[in-house]
């Protein structure tokens, strides 16, 4: 499964460029990271992919599944999921984990119940069966980023967009999903896409990395090439500043 | 689930209300259209529970028919005010943009307007009767649904969890009927027990003043105007209709407040 994000372009009405030319592919077993400051079109691109930008930006691209052209409506739910940020707002407060379960499944049209089992062990809900009773008040945070990843697997949907998937949990907790999640990929063979400001989560999770900057990709490049030698000056400043968060470990 | 006293109040006479708009016929003791010219105006009897009118005819019998009618009335302006203002406030709230300046510019201007008046405009419009009255109080009613519904599916509108339900391809008609109906309608349902009361009170007075339910035909507007000519020697005869109209908006209302006080997540619990 591969699939391809061509020359997407976002403005807003006014004709200030959000996002410039961008282009992006995400292919099963490997895992991209989309690295940027705040306000660098991270989420944009994201968004766009779905084709749910805010109504008032325009935006132009090409999407490929497998080099042929897809819209951003038949991508959803069937090839792509995603893995939102804010696990504690993404439930609907007066429903069980059942019910949303149900809700995704009738979505992309799977009949097969033991999907739900399965993908809630694989993100690692081993008590599923008292998860499924519960509304999203009676659930930690943790929980329900583990049961966002659960959704998003008993779809089946080979590819995954997680748009900063852990800036809401401590670090313990960010540290279980992004295992999991890691865990999960390599199992199952799919495609994620990672959003994240963040380079402990890149440093862990992922393959290629590809660094925004003001709309613009400044840098495509391996993991292991990010952090021995980056290239461009923006890539090195956010590499700086995480770096800086840990001054014992960079002495050798 | 404990009810406060007002409420049980109120689900005992609406419940009694209906049972008896629903039995009218077989409650009644008297056809209410049976003139009885030598029995006119008789006083409060047995044979004559509460007496009888100016034509002879027995009152207890009229009001239990004309219950029927009130509370028919009262329900169907509901359900036409529910659909017009759900369907517009939904689609002002769901589609944004320019149908929603439209429609809830439109809902400012009918808003502007007392009822009264305009039912009185509508009714002129479209000429006296039930069916006109009923219309005439739903257009002029619509415009709080409207806004309410608007502001609701707004609110839930941009809600992370409706986006993920539309990322996980979920299609628009059940993000709708699943993530906010459930939501919008319990709330409407309370503005709509509040609501009949004013409108049972709009179809009475509105027939009261000769626009609504024919003469002969009873209902408790129409009761009340055949009875304002005797005000001075039978003032019972007034005085029963509008017992009856007071009680059912009471109990209504009374219902309203307490199904608020359960159903509003904004108020804070007692107890």
């Amino acid at each position: 499964m591969r699939l391809e994000l061509h020359n997407l372009n976002v403005c807003t009405h006014t004709g200030e460029a959000l996002v410039k030319n961008l282009s992006l592919t995400v292919e099963s077993g490997s895992v991209l990271a989309l690295v940027g400051g705040s306000g660098s079109g991270k989420s944009l691109t994201c968004s766009a992919l779905f084709d749910v930008l805010p109504r008032n930006l325009m935006y132009s691209c090409e999407r490929k599944l497998n080099g042929e052209n897809i819209t951003g409506q038949a991508l959803r739910g069937r090839h792509m999921a995603s893995i939102m940020q804010n696990p504690s707002s993404a439930f609907n407060p007066v429903q069980t984990m059942m019910h949303h379960c149900q809700e995704t499944l009738s979505a992309v049209g799977i009949k097969d119940q033991s999907v739900i089992a399965q993908a809630m062990l694989d993100a690692g809900l081993d008590d599923w069966k008292t998860v499924l009773a519960l509304y999203p008040f009676q659930m930690s945070g943790g929980m329900l980023q583990r049961m966002m990843l659960a959704l998003a697997l008993m779809s089946q949907a080979p590819i995954l967009i997680a748009d900063e998937p852990t800036t809401d949990l401590d670090l313990v907790v960010q540290r279980h999903i992004l295992n999991r999640l890691k865990k999960v990929i390599k199992k199952r063979q799919l495609a994620l896409m990672i959003v994240t400001h963040d380079f402990a989560v890149v440093a862990q999770l992922a393959d290629r990395v590809t660094i925004m900057h003001r709309g613009e990709i400044v840098e495509n490049t391996s993991v292991e090439q990010l952090f021995v030698q980056p290239q461009h000056s923006v890539s090195q400043q956010l590499l700086t500043a995480h770096l800086a968060l840990y001054p014992e470990e960079t002495h050798d | 689930m404990k009810l406060t006293l007002s409420a049980s109040i109120g689900l005992t006479v609406f419940v009694m209300l209906l049972i008896v708009a629903l039995l009218a016929p077989w409650i009644a003791p008297y056809d209410p259209s049976a003139i009885n010219l030598p029995q006119r105006l008789a006083p409060v009897s047995l044979d004559h529970w509460l007496g009888t009118d100016h034509l002879g005819r027995d009152v207890f019998s009229r009001l239990v028919m004309a219950s029927t009618l009130s509370l028919g009335a009262a329900f169907a302006t509901l359900v036409l005010m529910l659909v017009i203002g759900v369907g517009l406030g939904g689609l002002a709230g769901y589609a944004g943009g320019r149908t929603e300046q439209v429609i809830m510019r439109t809902c400012d201007v009918f808003m502007t307007f007392p009822t009264v008046v305009l039912a009185l405009f509508m009714v002129a419009i479209l000429g006296t009767g039930l069916t006109n009255v009923i219309i005439a109080i739903a257009i002029t009613h619509w415009a709080w649904y409207a806004r309410l519904t608007r502001s609701l599916v707004l609110s839930i509108r941009h809600s992370d969890y409706l986006k993920a339900a539309k990322l996980s391809g979920v299609p628009v008609w059940v993000r709708f009927h699943r993530h906010i109906m459930p939501t919008v309608l319990v709330q409407l349902l309370v503005l709509a027990s509040l609501d009949i009361g004013h409108v049972m009170l709009h179809v009475s007075g509105l027939s009261f003043l000769g626009l609504g339910v024919q003469s002969p035909t009873p209902e408790w507007g129409v009761m009340i105007n055949d009875a304002r000519q005797f005000i001075w020697s039978s003032p019972l005869l007034v005085i029963w209709p509008g017992l009856a109209i007071l009680l059912s908006v009471l109990s209504f209302n009374l219902m309203g407040d307490a199904l608020r006080d359960k159903l509003d997540p904004n108020l804070e619990h007692e107890g």
